[in-house]
């Protein structure tokens, strides 16, 4: 049997401006976390690592960075004693002559080549591990599997690619090179090590069951909640594959599902219910969370999302607040619309926008601007 | 209460010096006897917040008359919920008028010379600080409508300047809008108001569309670098196959090339072997030809030199010997002359001495002619002598050399053959045999020479093959042998040559060569377009450097972008609605000042008064008495009417100013004055129905009524000695009060107390 650590889309060095100011603690917990895989490969007892791209998120990565993935594919290596596979993704690929990829360390095996060639092959054990990926460049190539041929050695024949599927949950376009579930599927490879989708998709997912993305190592989006590391693969020469998702030390994002706030009083009373929220959801989870929520129902006060955001912020270090509640839609807003003062005028005049807006968007601005109004005049 | 609410007075202020605690949570009844400070108290709440206008006659008196009788400093510190529910600390020093405001946890509000009448910005300051804490900012509006002062009800008026005073009241309002336009500001440099004046920088959202749109440009830019590798990329690797297949060619050219010119060398070292060979057949027959002539010469010469052999330079000493046999003949010849002139000297010296003679005897004679004879002779025979002597000598020297060119004729005919047989006559002969000698000699001396060269050609030919000293035939055997193998040589490169060179180039050396050249050419060509589109590439690449990043960037800033659009469109809209609802309430403004002053005499003029209107403006409201409508100053009006229909006003007129959001405290110095137990009790109702929303103050000298009313709650007694009487459960128990509390309007049993309970 062959154990493999499939990685992906690390994105040393992202911006990550969904993060806000929490971007560079983020950074520095995604650093640590990377950090941690050549730990993590010794204890699982790992015989080869692959990384299907995007393992820095710019072509020119910071000195750093680039050190740092030096470093650590260096020390996954182990001096040769365990392969280290790796393809550039769109994010960092190898076009540019000074990119990082031309002078990795003799032990890491960097596929720089847009069409699939001769595989990379690694002795494990009384087996053989048969390595095949493509460099991320779709001008020069722009069929991801174009040119794939398994070639009749012993082994396992694993596939290195990074490239988006049409089908993948909430794909919505994308840029680049692109395939479909189909189309990885019906190649004859014993693995697919997918990168650029940033969720986890496990082989149980993907007809066949050769198939998966490891998914981002660390949400790199502020919307990528759930569990994010590495996946680590089982090879068992002619049987499907077995992974499971291992997930990395960085902070998780985590949905708690819609948070119904009709009957809070205040901002902090909508904070504290989704704290209570995270606190059911992340039982399970041994490290730090950040949440993401959205909050429904129909309160009697115009909450205000940025403040209840920062209220979480205070208590998780992050956190994201959509603030989709229906005010409008609240026994007070239709009762303040009753009275003869100016809030009530403001109610009355800012429903009757609402119910006349043309689209969804002016009615969101009409909804938006009446709780500003209210809260302005502070009458609610 | 949706009312700011004074909670208690600390005060030197008139005979004032202690401290009321004011809350209750009905109205505030300030009860005493006359002079026991009552309006002194109130007003002592009032110019604290208000101050006193000194340059005012009537305030400067009453500046004068509230100072503090004990003496000491003339203050008075009130404590006060805001509207935040906030406690204020709020004091007055009245002879500076310093005035400072703070709230419980030491925030200082304001602090310094707040004097009424005065101007500047920090008496503006300080007019916003009470504006926002009670709505109105000058005493002067109160008294008009929230503090209804003893006998200054029948002074109440009703007019449109209400409606003014209520615009002021809707601070909030203008807060709120001051609110949004704010955050509006921290969103766009847009106006809020549609025609307002641009911020002149740019806020998030130009900022974030600034950055979006350079985060754009920059993406474009990495895509164009992007697109723009494609036809690079193809035609690199059409360039990389060119390459590939020049390089195949010259792999094949080279060695052909290569194998070419070892064939022509191969074909040169045959050829040149063949040409030694030649040569060495040729030396070897030239050898033999000169060994034959020299034996030829040598038989020749042997033939020719039977007699002897001529010395080499017999023809010179042919010509030295024609030579001396020409001298000698002419000797002979000079001899034979010199016999015949000696002979004629002898005559002549006769004929002279003869003469001489003659003449010397004619000369003895004295005859000239004599002596011209003897000279004459003697001339002659001088003559004579001198020829005879010359002649002599001649001779003597022509025998000499006749004897020495005989003696050289001996000489040269040493050494030649038969040499006493040569004479003049013989020596033709002997020199056609001599010539004969001689080409004979010359034949063998040339073949002679000629056999040693070619035997230095042999020597050099054998030095040169490396085989010095080798004869000429095995030299002639070696370059035989080196002629076959050099046509073997020759025939294994031409086996070896490729049997197809690419096209239809043809198998030389010229043509391989020159297409070897183009394809170099071609190939330095393609490479050095390889090159120069690497680099295209590599600028291209970098170009494209953080093309993923763009992307995420820009979908991330469109998503902000659109987000703060929306969030600054809201609060534009926010903007516009609270103007236009502000607009349409303000409309209604004058509407709802008559309501609210005709429900206020609905409750208070009952049962005779009722029916307030205003149908033909405010200063012409009207009222219904027992059924007929009369003016507001109608004779028809009793003064105790006219009392509550004022008193009706002012309150209505104070809702009115609470619903504008000027809550200010309600305070009513006596209004029981000139009323009836039974109006009395509809105001006490109406009183504690209006202190359920703001805070009402209301003092009375009548405390029997007030037992009547049932009052007990929120009393703050005086007494003459200045007892003050804390409204607390405790305290109306002490005073042996009752603790019902009043009924509320609005309220289960409000109402219907108010309606039923004093009918």
């Amino acid at each position: 049997m062959i154990r493999i650590l499939h990685v992906s889309d690390v994105h040393l060095g992202a911006p990550l401006s969904g993060f806000g100011q929490h971007a560079a603690d983020r950074r520095r917990s995604i650093r640590s976390a990377f950090r941690q895989l050549p730990e993590l490969a010794d204890r699982l007892e790992i015989h080869a690592v692959v990384v299907a791209g995007d393992l820095f998120d710019n072509q020119l990565p910071d000195r750093a960075d680039a050190d740092l993935a030096r470093e650590v594919l260096r020390s996954l290596a182990d001096g040769g004693r365990r392969g280290v596979f790796v393809i550039p993704g769109n994010h960092d690929r190898c076009s540019t002559p000074d990119s990082p990829w031309h002078t990795m360390p003799d032990e890491i095996e960097v596929i720089l080549e847009p069409r699939f060639g001769a595989p990379r092959s690694l002795e494990v054990g009384d087996t053989w591990l048969h390595v095949y990926g493509v460099a991320y460049d779709p001008v020069a190539e722009p069929d991801p599997l174009a040119g794939y041929v398994r070639t009749s050695a012993e082994g396992s024949h694993v596939v290195l690619l990074h490239a988006g599927m049409s089908d993948n949950p909430g794909w919505h376009g994308g840029h680049g090179l692109r395939t479909t579930s189909q189309a990885v599927a019906a190649i004859d490879a014993d693995y697919v090590a997918l990168g650029d989708y940033h969720a986890c998709r496990l082989p149980t997912e993907f007809a066949g069951g050769r198939a998966c993305y490891a998914g981002s190592f660390a949400a790199v989006r502020a919307t990528e909640t759930g569990p994010h590391g590495v996946v680590v693969v089982e090879l068992e020469a002619g049987g499907v594959p077995a992974a499971r998702l291992v997930p990395s030390s960085t902070p998780m994002l985590i949905d708690p599902g819609d948070v119904d706030v009709s009957d809070v009083g205040s901002d902090l009373e909508a904070a504290e219910r989704v704290g209570a929220r995270i606190a059911e959801e992340s039982t399970a989870v041994d490290h730090a969370v950040h949440p993401v929520v959205r909050l429904v129902g129909e309160p009697g006060i115009p909450l205000d999302g940025d403040r209840i955001g920062d209220a979480l912020t205070e208590r998780y270090g992050f956190a994201v607040v959509a603030d989709d509640t229906r005010f409008i839609s609240s026994a007070r807003v239709h009762a303040l619309s009753g009275q003869r003062t100016v809030a009530g005028h403001v109610a009355r005049i800012g429903l009757a926008r609402t119910d006349d807006s043309a689209d969804g968007e002016q009615r969101a601005v009409a909804e938006h601007a009446l709780r500003i109004s209210l809260r302005a005049l502070e009458e609610v | 209460m949706s009312s700011p609410t004074i909670l208690g007075i600390d005060l030197r202020f008139g005979r004032h010096a202690d401290s009321f605690e004011l809350e209750a949570e009905g109205p505030v009844v300030i009860s005493g006897p006359n002079g026991s400070g009552k309006t002194t108290l109130v007003d002592a709440i009032l110019r604290t917040i208000y101050g006193f206008r000194r340059r005012r006659t009537g305030d400067a008196a009453l500046f004068e008359a509230r100072r503090p009788w004990s003496g000491g400093s003339y203050s008075a510190s009130i404590r006060v919920r805001d509207l935040a529910g906030d406690v204020l600390s709020w004091s007055r020093d009245f002879d500076t008028d310093e005035v400072c405001v703070r709230t419980a946890d030491g925030t200082l509000l304001f602090e310094g010379v707040a004097n009424p009448g005065g101007a500047g910005p920090t008496v503006e300051r300080y007019r916003d600080v009470v504006r926002s804490v009670f709505g109105l900012d000058d005493l002067d509006d109160c008294d008009r409508t929230t503090t209804i002062r003893q006998g200054a009800l029948l002074d109440t008026t009703f007019d449109g300047d209400l409606l003014t005073l209520a615009e002021g009241g809707h601070a909030r309002v203008q807060a709120a809008l001051d609110a949004i336009e704010a955050a509006h500001k921290e969103l766009s440099r847009q106006p809020v108001v549609e025609g307002g004046r641009r911020l002149n920088r740019d806020r998030q959202l130009e900022q974030t569309r600034s950055a979006l749109t350079e985060a754009r440009m920059r993406l474009e830019e990495a895509q164009r670098a992007d697109r723009a590798r494609g036809p690079i990329v193809i035609r690199l690797s059409e360039l990389e196959q060119e390459e590939g297949r020049l390089e195949g060619e010259l792999a094949d050219l080279e060695p052909a090339l290569r194998r070419l010119f070892e064939r022509a060398t191969a074909a040169a070292v045959h050829e040149a072997a063949s040409e030694r060979l030649d040569r060495l057949v040729q030396l070897r027959a030239d050898l033999e030809s000169a060994r034959r002539a020299t034996e030829s010469a040598e038989r020749e010469l042997t033939r020719r030199a039977v007699r002897g052999e001529y010395p080499d330079d017999f023809r010179g000493t042919a010509a030295d010997l024609r030579s001396a046999w020409k001298r000698r003949a002419d000797l002979d010849r000079q001899l034979a002359t010199t016999r015949a002139g000696a002979a004629w000297g002898v005559w002549v010296g006769g004929a002279g001495a003869a003469v001489l003679a003659t003449g010397t005897i004619l000369a003895t004679r004295g005859s000239i002619v004599g002596w011209i004879v003897g000279l004459l002779g003697a001339t002659l025979g001088i003559t004579a002598l001198v020829r005879e002597v010359v002649v002599r000598r001649e001779r003597a020297a022509a025998l000499a050399e006749r004897a020495e060119i005989d003696a050289s004729v001996v000489a040269l005919l040493d050494g030649v053959p038969d040499s006493g047989t040569v004479t003049p006559a013989t020596l033709p002969d002997r020199l056609d045999v001599f010539e004969q000698q001689d080409e004979a000699r010359r034949r063998l001396a040339a073949s002679g020479s000629q056999v040693g060269v070619i035997a230095e050609r042999i020597r050099d030919a054998a030095d040169a093959a490396g085989t010095p000293g080798r004869s000429i035939v095995h030299l002639e055997s070696d370059a035989r042998q080196r002629l076959i193998e050099t046509e073997a040589a020759l025939t294994r490169i031409d086996r070896a040559l490729p049997e197809s060179l690419p096209g239809d180039l043809a198998c030389e050396t010229e043509s391989v060569e020159s297409a070897i050249e183009a394809a170099r050419v071609r190939l330095q060509e393609v490479r050095g377009e390889r090159e120069r589109l690497a680099l295209e590439l590599a600028g291209s690449a970098r170009a494209m450097v953080g093309i993923a990043g763009l992307e995420d960037e820009c979908e991330l800033l469109e998503r902000r972008v659109e987000e703060l659009r929306r969030s600054a469109e809201a609060h534009r809209a926010a903007h516009r609605l609270v103007r236009e609802a502000y607009a349409e309430f303000r409309e209604q403004d004058e509407a709802r000042l008559v309501e609210a002053v005709a429900k206020r005499v609905r409750l208070l003029g009952r049962p005779v008064l009722a029916g307030f209107r205003a149908d033909e403006g405010l200063s012409a409201a009207t009222v219904k008495l027992e059924g007929r409508r009369v003016a507001l100053d109608s004779p028809e009006l009793s003064f105790g009417q006219r009392h509550l229909l004022k008193l009706a006003i002012r309150l209505g007129t104070a809702d009115f100013l609470g619903v504008a959001g000027l809550a200010t405290p309600l305070v009513v110095d006596e209004p029981f004055a000139h009323l009836d137990d039974r109006n009395s009790a509809q105001v006490w109702q109406l009183l504690v129905r209006i202190a359920a929303e703001r805070q009402v103050i209301v003092t009375t000298q009548d405390s029997p009524l007030l037992r009547r009313l049932g009052v007990s709650t929120g009393i703050v007694e005086l007494a003459d000695e200045q007892h003050e009487r804390r409204a607390t459960p405790e305290t109306r128990n002490v005073l042996g009060l009752s603790t019902a509390e009043p009924a509320v309007a609005g309220q289960p049993g409000g109402d219907r107390a108010l309606d039923g309970g004093m009918e």
